[in-house]
Order: C-alpha cells, then sequence, then structure tokens
C-alpha cells in the first residue's frame, strides 16, 4: 500500500530553483554518518528544525524544485527526521529522477506554495491526486504521479522495484 | 501526426507512434557510464550480489569510460578504475580509458549516430543532441538499463528554440546558453528536451553547438537535441564513414513553448557565484580580482574554445601569480591541438595544457583555496566544486577567461580583440 501522507508542513520554500544541497550545506555532501546529517538538517533556515518537526511531517517546495546538481545527503537527512514526502509546485528533472529512484514520494503540486503555511496540515490523496488543507478546507489537484514512481515507493527503491516489477515480469 | 525530435526518436524506439506524456518502457541504443566512487563500483555489487545477474543480451550496447580520477592520482583512485576494468571484461562491455572525458569520445569515436536514444547517469550526455541524438540522464536508475537494458520514462515534452542571426566578435555559444537563461529562466525549458533549430543555428560551428547542448540542465532541461544539416553530416561521415538521414521536427509539431533567440544581440556573460542560474553581465563584475582559469570539461575544452582563447592569449602572457589550465576534452583533440600549433602557443601564453580528464571540473586537479576566485569554462559554478566550499567559481566563455588571465581581473574580451 502507497504510505499515508498527512502532516505539517515542516518548512515552505517559496524560492523557485531552490539548491536542495543547501537543506544540509555544502560542506555535508561527503558527509555519510546520518546522526551527523540529521543534526545540522535545515539549520541554516531553522536553527531548531531538527528539534521542532515530528515524523509525517513533510516539506513544501517551489518551482523548479532540486535546481542545480543536487546530492543525496540532504535527502537522506529529511528522511532520517521522519519527513515523509516533498510537496513542490514543480521539480528539477535530475532531482525528480533521483529521489524517486530512491523510492521517495514527491508530488507536483502547483499552487501549494500560495495554499500551504508553516505548521499547516495537508493530506494527499493518492486517488484522485489531491491536496487538502485540513485548516483552510483548500483542495488542490496534483500533477498525475507517473506509475513507475509508485511502483518505486511500493517496493522502496530502484533495486527493490527491479526485483519485485521488471526482472520477474521478464521471468 | 507532427512529431517535435524527440517523439520521433521515441516511437522509433518504441516501434510505435509515441507522444509527449506517455509512460513506456524503452530500450535505449546505448547505455553508457563513468567510473567514480559510488557508481559502476556500486552497479557491479547490484548486479552481481543483490540482482544476481551475470550476462546481459546485448553487451554491444553498453560503453564505458574512465575519464573522472584520471590519471589515478592515488592507490584507491587506482583501484575503482580496477574494478571498472573487470566489470567491462565480466559483461563484454567496451571500454574507453585516457580517451578523453566520455560525453564527447562517444561521439568521435563514431558511437553516436542522428536519432539515438542514449542513457547516461549524468545528464551532459546530453552534449551528444548537436549529432541529431538524444541523450538523457537518469541518474541512480542506471542500474535499471544495466540490469534490464530498457528504461522506464514518460516521454517529455520539448521546448523549440529557434535561432537567428549570427555571434558578434568576442561572443561564444557559451556565453549564448547562459544569455537564455536569463531571458527565459532556469526553469524554461523544465522536464522538457531542448529542440535547437533555425537559420542561427547553421551559423555556429560543431564545436559550438555540443557547448550548447552539454549544457541543457541548466535550462531545465531533460536533455537537448538539434536539426541536423551540412555540418553536421560532415562531421559524422569523419566519424563513423558514412552519412545518415537528416533530423528534423515536422511542421506544425507541438510544442510546450517556442523562443526565438537573435544571436546578434547576445553580449558577453558571465554565471556568478553560487549557482548555475545566476547570469549577470560582464560589465557587472568588471575589474574583480581573478586568481586562477580553466579552459576544459565536457561543456568546453574543444579546438574551436582554444582558438578563441588564443585570439587573445596568443603574443601576449598571463598575469603575475595567475595560474591557467587549459584542459582538452578528449586526447583526439589534444592531438589536433598540437597538429595545429595551438598547443605551445599555449604554453608560451603562460597556460599549462594538461591531458584529457574530468578532474579540473570537480577540484580534484587545480583546486581552489579558501577565498580564491575562478574563472571556468567547467559546467558547475556551486560552492566546492573545485575545492574549497569557500572559494568563488565565475563561468564564463574562453574569450573572457583569457582576457581576464592577461589582467587577473575580469576583463571584458571585445577590448582585447
Amino acid at each position: 500500500m502507497l504510505p499515508k501522507i498527512q502532516g505539517r508542513a515542516a518548512w515552505v520554500f517559496q524560492e523557485p530553483n531552490f539548491d536542495i544541497d543547501l537543506i544540509v550545506g555544502v560542506d555535508h555532501m561527503k558527509t555519510q554518518d546520518v546522526n551527523i546529517l540529521k543534526s545540522v538538517c535545515m539549520t541554516s533556515f531553522d536553527p531548531e528544525f531538527p528539534d521542532k518537526v515530528r515524523a509525517g511531517d513533510v516539506i513544501i517546495g517551489g518551482k523548479n524544485f532540486g535546481y542545480g546538481h543536487p546530492h543525496y545527503p540532504s535527502c537522506r537527512a529529511l528522511r532520517a527526521l521522519g519527513i515523509n514526502a516533498i510537496i513542490a509546485e514543480s521539480f528539477s528533472p535530475g532531482f525528480y529522477r533521483g529521489e524517486s529512484s530512491n523510492g521517495y514520494p514527491l508530488i507536483e503540486c502547483p499552487g501549494i506554495t500560495s495554499a500551504v503555511e508553516r505548521w499547516q496540515t495537508i493530506s494527499f490523496n493518492w486517488e484522485t491526486e489531491q491536496i487538502s488543507v485540513e485548516e483552510t478546507g483548500d483542495v488542490l489537484q496534483c500533477q498525475r504521479v507517473p506509475l513507475k514512481s509508485k511502483d518505486l515507493i511500493l517496493t522502496g527503491g530502484i533495486i527493490g522495484y527491479l526485483k519485485k516489477v521488471r526482472l520477474e515480469k521478464e521471468g | 501526426m507532427n512529431q517535435t525530435i524527440a517523439e520521433k526518436i521515441f516511437s522509433r524506439v518504441a516501434g510505435r507512434t509515441i507522444s509527449a506524456g506517455t509512460e513506456a518502457i524503452f530500450p535505449p541504443d546505448l547505455i553508457t557510464a563513468y567510473d567514480y566512487p559510488g557508481y559502476i563500483d556500486k552497479y557491479e555489487t547490484q548486479m552481481v550480489e543483490e540482482l544476481g545477474i551475470t550476462s546481459v543480451k546485448h553487451p554491444e550496447r553498453f560503453v564505458l569510460f574512465i575519464d573522472h580520477l584520471y590519471p589515478a592520482g592515488t592507490a584507491k583512485a587506482q583501484q575503482i578504475h580496477q574494478i571498472t576494468r573487470r566489470f567491462a571484461k565480466r559483461y563484454g562491455f567496451k571500454l574507453h580509458e585516457g580517451d578523453g572525458i566520455g560525453h564527447q569520445v562517444i561521439s568521435e569515436k563514431g558511437y553516436v549516430k542522428p536519432g539515438m536514444f542514449v542513457t547516461h547517469f549524468d545528464g551532459h550526455i546530453s552534449t551528444i543532441g548537436a549529432l541529431g541524438a538524444l541523450g538523457i540522464g537518469i541518474r541512480n536508475s542506471m542500474i535499471e538499463a544495466f540490469a534490464t537494458e530498457e528504461v522506464s520514462l514518460v516521454v517529455p515534452g520539448s521546448v523549440r528554440i529557434n535561432l537567428e542571426g549570427a555571434l558578434q566578435r568576442g561572443v561564444t555559444s557559451r556565453d549564448v546558453f547562459h544569455w537564455i537563461v536569463r531571458e527565459i529562466g532556469p526553469d524554461g525549458c523544465r522536464q522538457a528536451v531542448i529542440e535547437y533549430g533555425g537559420k542561427g543555428l547553421q551559423s555556429l560551428e560543431m564545436d559550438e553547438r555540443f557547448t550548447l547542448c552539454n549544457l541543457a540542465m541548466f535550462l531545465g532541461g531533460i536533455s537537448a537535441v538539434m536539426e541536423t544539416d551540412e555540418q553536421t553530416d560532415q562531421y559524422l561521415e569523419r566519424t563513423t564513414g558514412k552519412r545518415h538521414p537528416p533530423v528534423f521536427a515536422d511542421p506544425g509539431a507541438r510544442y510546450e513553448r517556442e523562443v526565438t533567440i537573435n544571436l546578434s544581440d547576445v553580449e558577453p556573460v558571465l554565471v556568478a557565484p553560487p549557482s548555475p542560474a545566476n547570469t549577470i553581465s560582464i560589465s557587472d563584475a568588471l575589474g574583480t580580482r581573478i586568481d586562477s582559469g580553466y579552459i576544459g570539461s565536457c561543456a568546453s575544452g574543444r579546438i574551436k574554445d582554444f582558438q578563441q582563447a588564443l585570439e587573445i592569449l596568443e603574443g601576449k602572457h598571463v598575469a603575475e601569480y595567475f595560474r591557467l589550465n587549459a584542459v582538452p576534452t578528449t586526447t583526439r583533440i589534444q592531438a589536433q591541438m598540437s597538429e595545429l600549433g595551438l598547443t605551445p602557443k599555449l604554453i608560451n601564453a603562460g597556460a599549462q595544457v594538461h591531458v584529457s580528464t574530468c578532474d579540473f571540473c570537480i577540484g580534484q586537479m587545480g583546486a581552489l583555496s579558501e577565498g580564491e576566485r575562478s574563472v571556468s569554462t567547467g559546467t558547475l559554478n556551486i560552492p566546492g566544486r573545485m575545492g574549497s566550499n569557500r572559494a568563488e567559481i565565475f563561468t564564463a566563455s574562453p574569450y573572457t577567461i583569457a582576457a581576464t588571465a592577461i589582467n587577473g581581473k575580469i576583463t571584458d574580451p571585445r577590448t582585447m580583440l
């Protein structure tokens, strides 16, 4: 079953073309220790971010989120803190391809940055592909989530996907 | 049906008419990769240990390159190359080592033909768009290509960029690309294939076209592809030994957006740190002190780039304490530079001319230290890209780098031509 996406907006990035590397900072592009990544995650935006977030929270992004030359530690840090999805106006294709292959739910939702404020609660309906904002009752239609992206989420990433969806089918 | 070039390519690969927005599984004509810690070494572990795949059906569709950490400066780097050699032997893949940067070698060695669909981890494979082929970076789903010889993707839409006019003296295709970023924004071609065409395109030489296609990702593009013409035919005749059918879009093809750029409007620009989105006019940075320059990478570093630099450098010398690294994109280009007499001229002007490698672009060689500033034709200007996170990188054209190298500060190349 696809994971429930219902949680608070732990941060709203209004800016377009956000460089995902800034989430842990360029000094941590080669950091492997997930505890270090968690401790620095988003602290340049809110020094208490790692303490304020809880499992199930989401990040809201602007247009072309993930632009530039995205590296993986930032999303490792977000996931380790329990951020279980990123919902953005749109994603940069390289970032989308990379993180969706890791099985991370990425939802494109035009209008999301003006509909949600920090700490408001959203929920995503996988059937209708709509996002509801609890506090305002607003409902936003998202872009279609590709079948492959759903399979990658269900199978936990590219290796699980290949084993369960692609290689098994080929016999 | 009126199709874009990308739709034609995906339709040919799928064996049925297919249009933008369709999600399907496609077998690439070529699957290509380079080694780096966490790439081919990881693919080998995934293939052998996690997926138990011991052979592939079409080994001839795979080409591997050793171009990063090359020549190996440490035993650890050499070990990465050893894994790549072992991986290539194990599966019967073609391997190129020491031939230069794969994104260009793949064209130079005749692998790329117009209309082909090629996948790589790295989005700069879009370089091959200059030959009317479609190269797409699929990031960590590369293991999907290795394991199944197919990739699942949603056929992207296309943005048509019509080029008109011709470049002014002192302006290059490097300026053109970053000019377009400023004109239509770094997401101006988001999630789309950039399709270049028009009379202005025909005025650009092949070396300039490779540069324009290479940088597609910084317009948000999935890739770039160009209409072919007589120049493309001549290039392909040299590399593949024969002529190929032309590549063009159908009249009435549907685009997400159409943009016209008049090449004669373009002026020298810089990309200021810390992001490839930051195109600025050269007039905004004139006089900025610079410590080093780099002409090379998969984006630039071809014969035309060095010829342009030498229009300014020849008979002069770089400023005291300025370090100028000239790094040919491929080993064949390195040989041509010698044959054409470019290498001694660069050396006499105070440049260091190196063997072809990716390493200057990623700070493995010629690294910058804290507080230093560089002008570079490398692909990227993010912090830490060429050494210290506290060094600054301005990306620029070879002309601008040459003029800046002479004065040790950012200089408008048009004042020195």
